[in-house]
């Protein structure tokens, strides 16, 4: 069996990537950039490293992509057949954060630096990037890559700690709720992580002139 | 045989002498400024250096500090060997740096080093007025606190971060440069968008977001 997508799922797959491509551009002329590298544990016992982009939208809130990948395979899923394995899982999602200001609250403004969040996201995920699990065909007889692709919702909580003026520690825990894939007959599911990770912000220069003369 | 009474009378005797020298050695900052002052009088320049310079060694006090710096800026301003000019000039400029808001009394200093200052102020010393939008916000400068808005101040004509905090809203962190003899007027606007008003209508839209998210 070829390892390919169909040209159909080629030309989606180009217009996906080109309109992720166009959401970052937007991005970065947003109030600030933030990039995270984060890695973590879920309650599947795997692991998983993952990157997210993204800016400000509205004072406090944050649009960002996110993408995420596992690095050891779900014992409960694995299988050693390729075309059975569902043990991995990979996710693009996009998420919304909303921060929780506590420098506006009666003296801690000096508390800036920590920033407790909250945050929703939805995107899709699949079980196995190999072109042979690709090829196993869902009730309506069809295959392919988009016959795999399971939807998600996630909604989380987190810390992230600045450093300095550039970079922070962020700290998250999120639930994914992963729907049915009912052309596959794959049942609902959750997944929790834990993530720690390392977030750089690019700043706006602030310098002030002064207003006044000799 | 030892008599005790010896032995108590030799003890009260080196404690009296230690005291006595020891007393004699601490003299209090003040004290050392009016020793070095009647050292200059008399045209004694390095018993003058001598007190001023034991000032800068063990005071703490900053405002003792400058007026170290003043006074040894005086002496070597009014000794003028060679190099003296240069010490001047540097004891000069870091007692403005110390207290920018700092004038020679005119009683106790010469007429050309009271015009020798007030030249080298000029160059060294801006006026800053720091005004906020809204008012009555604290301003700190380089981690010191500077007070409440409207502020105006004599500054060091250097690079100072700024930071005004007002309930409410963000505060401000920015990096502000004093002219030196010129009027530096900021103003320094609490952006409306970060306040308690916008973090709800956030609360709201990420709300909005999260049921749009639900139903895709």
């Amino acid at each position: 069996m070829k390892d390919y997508l169909s040209s159909k799922e080629s030309r989606v797959c180009y217009f996906l990537f080109f309109f992720v491509f166009l959401l970052l551009q937007t991005i970065t002329y947003l109030n600030s950039e933030t990039l995270t590298i984060y890695t973590g544990v879920t309650s599947k016992k795997t692991t998983f490293l993952g990157a997210s982009l993204g800016g400000e939208i509205f004072p406090y809130l944050n649009l960002y992509i996110d993408g995420f990948k596992y690095l050891k395979n779900d014992e409960e899923l694995y299988s050693p057949e390729p075309e059975k394995n569902r043990g991995d899982f990979g996710a693009l999602s996009i998420n919304i954060k909303l921060r929780f200001p506590i420098d506006l609250l009666p003296y801690l403004d000096k508390f800036d630096y920590i920033q407790p969040y909250i945050v929703a996201g939805y995107g899709y995920g699949i079980e196995n990037f190999s072109g042979a699990y690709h090829q196993i065909p869902d009730k309506n007889n069809k295959t392919g890559f988009f016959t795999k692709v399971i939807k998600f919702h996630s909604f989380g909580y987190g810390i992230i700690f600045m450093l300095s003026q550039t970079t922070g520690i962020k700290i998250e825990n999120m639930k994914l709720n992963l729907n049915e894939l009912e052309r596959m007959g794959y049942p609902a599911r959750q997944i929790s992580r834990f993530s720690l990770g390392i977030c750089f912000e690019s700043k706006k220069q602030k310098t002030l002139s002064p207003s006044g003369g000799k | 045989m030892i008599n005790k009474n010896n032995v108590y009378f030799i003890f009260i005797l080196f404690f009296c002498a230690f005291t006595h020298v020891f007393s004699q050695a601490i003299l209090s900052e003040d004290e050392l400024i009016e020793r070095g002052k009647n050292f200059l009088k008399s045209a004694n320049f390095e018993e003058a250096i001598e007190s001023f310079s034991q000032v800068l060694k063990y005071s703490l006090n900053q405002s003792y500090v400058a007026l170290a710096h003043l006074y040894l800026a005086y002496t070597y301003f009014s000794r003028m060997n060679q190099g003296d000019e240069i010490r001047a000039r540097d004891h000069l400029i870091k007692c403005i740096d110390i207290n920018p808001e700092i004038y020679p009394d005119e009683k106790e200093f010469g007429t050309l080093f009271l015009k020798y200052f007030k030249e080298l102020k000029m160059q060294t010393v801006g006026i800053a007025y720091f005004r906020s939008v809204p008012d009555k916000s604290k301003i700190f400068l380089d981690g010191n606190s500077l007070g409440i808005t409207p502020i105006k101040k004599e500054l060091a004509a250097k690079k100072y971060k700024l930071r005004a905090v007002k309930w409410g809203y963000t505060p401000i962190e920015i990096d502000i440069q004093i002219q030196s003899n010129e009027i530096n007027d900021f103003v320094l606007n609490f952006q409306k968008e970060r306040n308690w008003m916008t973090f709800v209508k956030s609360t709201l839209l990420m709300i909005v977001f999260k049921i749009a998210l639900d139903r895709l």
